[in-house]
């Protein structure tokens, strides 16, 4: 079973949950978050996080954190030596949406190709030329 | 195969462009639209607004009835998106490629009646509705794949 967790600095991942209800529905709800405080040890977190994953050995855990490099990818980064934990940094709402539609197997390269496409999410929006197409 | 005939006067947007496309596996969408077909601004954003690997194609309801009888659209698992009932009923009237219609946006207007959360509903929408029922239509409301779908005859007053 696939399980996704968004972790962030504060509230931007309740932010990305609150807008994947929207566009997704209740799946969503499955999403679990971390929201990082003021003090908070990020570590603590990953060390609870931990123990549930050792119970579930079966699941597949990605866990999409906020920014690359910062306090809560750092802690995260620990989880990452189990063969059934991913840890991506630079959440977007693509990804997050991406992965919580998709229903098969996530493997790592599945995962960057996911990662891939979601970046091209970003990007200057002008009007192009309108080019109808056919049946 | 036609997976859905929707209306939504969103047409594509998170919803339909991800939720929608994704669950049905459809790799074509119709809007079928008089409307859409004067606006350039607006077919620019539906064209931003749908997946990369499903072909979008916009008609006005006329043509789009036409495409739909002439078999040119069998091939593909076809998601189609009206703006109104009014609009749905247009296209209903004109091909018999289908038989059930999913509800899923119609915004709130003066004369429109709110039936449930997203669905706004006139008078002449109503009667509509109760006509394409008669001919044998099925009609339920569902935003998201993920809610239940309820049969209209349900909220309608």
């Amino acid at each position: 079973m696939k399980r996704m967790v968004i972790a962030s600095h504060g509230e931007f991942a309740n932010g990305i949950v609150n807008s994947l209800k929207m566009i997704a529905g209740s799946s969503a709800d499955a999403i679990e978050v971390y929201t990082m405080k003021p003090g908070d040890l990020a570590d603590e977190y990953a060390k609870e996080l931990e123990k549930v994953i050792q119970k579930h050995p079966n699941d597949t855990y990605i866990i999409l954190t906020d920014l690359y490099g910062a306090s809560v990818c750092n802690a995260m980064l620990s989880l990452s030596i189990y063969k059934n934990v991913f840890v991506v940094s630079g959440v977007n709402l693509n990804l997050a949406l991406a992965l919580l539609l998709e229903n098969s197997q996530i493997d790592e390269s599945y995962l960057q190709s996911l990662i891939e496409e979601s970046r091209k999410g970003m990007k200057i929006v002008s009007m192009q030329a309108i080019e109808n197409e056919d049946f | 195969m036609i997976k859905l005939v929707r209306v939504d006067h969103r047409l594509i947007h998170g919803q339909v462009g991800f939720s929608w496309t994704k669950f049905l596996e459809a790799n074509c969408i119709l809007i079928a639209s008089d409307e859409i077909m004067k606006d350039d601004l607006k077919m620019t954003a539906m064209k931003m607004a749908k997946p990369n690997d499903v072909k979008l194609v916009m008609k006005s309801i006329d043509d789009s009835a036409q495409a739909l009888n002439s078999g040119v659209t069998d091939k593909y698992k076809l998601l189609i998106l009206c703006e109104s009932v009014e609009d749905v009923y247009r296209l209903a009237k004109k091909t018999n490629t289908f038989k059930k219609i999913n509800l899923g946006g119609m915004k709130n207007r003066e004369d429109r009646k709110q039936l449930s959360k997203a669905v706004h509903l006139s008078t002449e929408d109503i009667e509509k509705i109760h006509d394409l029922i008669n001919d044998g239509y099925e009609i339920n409301v569902q935003l998201v794949p993920d809610d239940v779908a309820t049969d209209v005859q349900k909220i309608l007053p």
